[in-house]
């Protein structure tokens, strides 16, 4: 067994939150409860020592110069803003730091979603067929071809469907909810591989057991 | 078998860590190939020349540890095999001294110099801003590192020679857990052109294949399995890395074939209620 008190306590919480498995009991409660406030503490204090000194305290400060000093006051005073609902008189100014939030957002992914996502995806569709040679290749581009266009089809609502289209929209349900059981499946084999590395740990590194 | 469908879930979560247990201990070697994504990657990594820069972003957090340091210790070792110079860096703000601490241990095991063959560049909150802001100048965004822990100004490092921005970066490695490998694909792909390559747990990697066909992601490691795929190419040509995923997935394929057991039993079972159900009530 080992003999590392860290280990100890590691172990003793991962059986806490096992417990869970059970049943819903107290010292599942603390275990999850000892998550929460250890992660939020972590976060506060690496955004203080990684974020807020380095860049908020250091900007203003010992700044390098006017233009560096003028940015890191300005966007710290709109930061703060986010905190006057605190305030109800003054409430409406958080408004002004939320809306550049949105507006910078939203133009940063307007863009990313046109340059990176729709023009590149798109060409990959329609060039699909694309030096595409031997049967596995062709029928790897005819099922990117037909799953694209059946599920679009699938979600075009504008204008009536005639049965043709009905059909085709029905070919793309199938496409959906293959790439649904994927990710599905993924997923459960994600989890299991959590599972396996707290068991290696319990009967590993804690109790001595799996050889390592 | 009404019995069986209606037995107690404390009984499949017992039945499911004994056969996880007796194969992590047994251990069965279980030959597969290895997958076109991933000797995708492993080449991209391959073709970077010698002392030639490489990011490795482990952009995660302790809940996809297990799914993702394999990954990240196989690039990591592949690259400092290879002489490359490695940038690590972690958007993941629960992950950072995780990422650090493999950073460091390869590096060790390795025999390479913090500062001069690689750097931990560290966190940035906002992953955007710090992708976007990276390819105008990489110093900028992390003005200071800790080397051999003392801070130091990254632009003096001799690792950071003639490494301005993303387009001096010859690959980008990213190991996540979530929906962030869009940013390196938005912010650092599309508006640089700087290649990319993903490590991802099983639960996002269906998002990730449109991108490997349209070549906008050069290599994909898919969860265990990609990480022990990847192992096995690094070890037969690099030796000295520690089977992880591989020993993973010996006890995933006995979890695989449990969990088709449980599929066709319960299948089985509703069939049999069903025809029970009819000849009960001919109606």
């Amino acid at each position: 067994m080992s003999t590392s008190i860290g280990v100890w306590v590691a172990a003793l919480l991962t059986l806490a939150m096992f417990s869970f498995l059970y049943r819903e009991n107290p010292v599942y409660r603390v275990a999850e409860h000892i998550l929460v406030g250890v992660a939020s503490g972590y976060t506060v204090l690496l955004m203080y020592y990684r974020v807020f000194i380095p860049v908020v305290w250091n900007g203003i400060a010992h700044p390098k110069g006017v233009e560096s000093f003028f940015w890191t006051f300005l966007f710290t005073v709109l930061a703060l803003l986010f905190l006057a609902p605190f305030v109800p008189r003054i409430g409406w100014l958080a408004r002004i730091p939320a809306a550049i939030a949105v507006g910078y957002a939203a133009g940063q992914e307007l863009i990313a979603a046109v340059q990176a996502r729709l023009f590149p995806q798109l060409l990959d569709t329609v060039t699909a067929f694309d030096g595409a040679s031997g049967a596995p290749a062709v029928i790897d581009a005819l099922l990117i071809v037909v799953g694209t266009l059946s599920v679009v089809f699938y979600f075009t609502m504008t204008f009536r469907r005639t049965p043709v289209l009905n059909g085709v929209a029905r070919v793309g349900v199938v496409f959906l909810m293959i790439g649904f059981g994927a990710v599905f499946g993924n997923m459960v084999i994600s989890r299991f591989t959590l599972l396996i590395g707290r068991i290696e740990f319990l009967f590993g590194d804690w109790i001595h057991l799996i050889p390592s | 078998m009404e019995r069986l469908l209606n037995i107690d879930r404390q009984w499949i979560f017992l039945v499911v860590v004994v056969v996880m247990l007796v194969g992590a201990i047994a251990q069965p070697l279980i030959p597969m190939p290895i997958s076109s994504e991933s000797r995708q990657l492993y080449d991209v990594v391959g073709a970077v020349p010698e002392r030639g820069a490489v990011i490795v972003a482990m952009d995660y957090g302790p809940a996809s540890k297990d799914e993702l340091d394999a990954m990240s210790v196989a690039v990591l070792h592949h690259a400092f095999a290879r002489n490359l110079r490695v940038l690590g860096i972690c958007f993941d703000q629960q992950g950072v001294s995780n990422a650090e601490r493999l950073i460091m241990d390869v590096a060790a095991d390795s025999n390479r110099r913090d500062g001069d063959d690689f750097v931990f560049l560290g966190f940035q909150s906002d992953m955007t801003a710090a992708i976007l802001g990276m390819g105008t100048s990489i110093k900028d965004v992390f003005p200071e590192v800790m080397v051999d822990g003392e801070s130091r100004t990254t632009a003096e490092l001799p690792v950071m020679r003639g490494l301005e921005k993303l387009e001096d970066i010859a690959l980008s490695v990213q190991m996540t857990g979530s929906k962030d490998y869009e940013k390196w694909i938005n912010y650092g792909n599309a508006r640089t052109g700087l290649t990319l390559a993903t490590g991802a747990t099983g639960a996002i990697v269906t998002g990730l294949y449109p991108y490997l066909s349209s070549g906008q992601v050069s290599g994909l490691l898919r969860s265990t399995r990609g990480a022990a795929d990847y192992e096995r190419l690094v070890l037969d040509a690099h030796p000295g890395l520690e089977r992880s995923a591989g020993r993973k997935m010996s006890v995933q394929f006995l979890a695989h074939i449990m969990l088709l057991v449980f599929i066709a039993l319960a299948n089985v079972g509703g069939l049999l209620g069903r025809r029970t159900a009819a000849e009960d009530d001919p109606a």
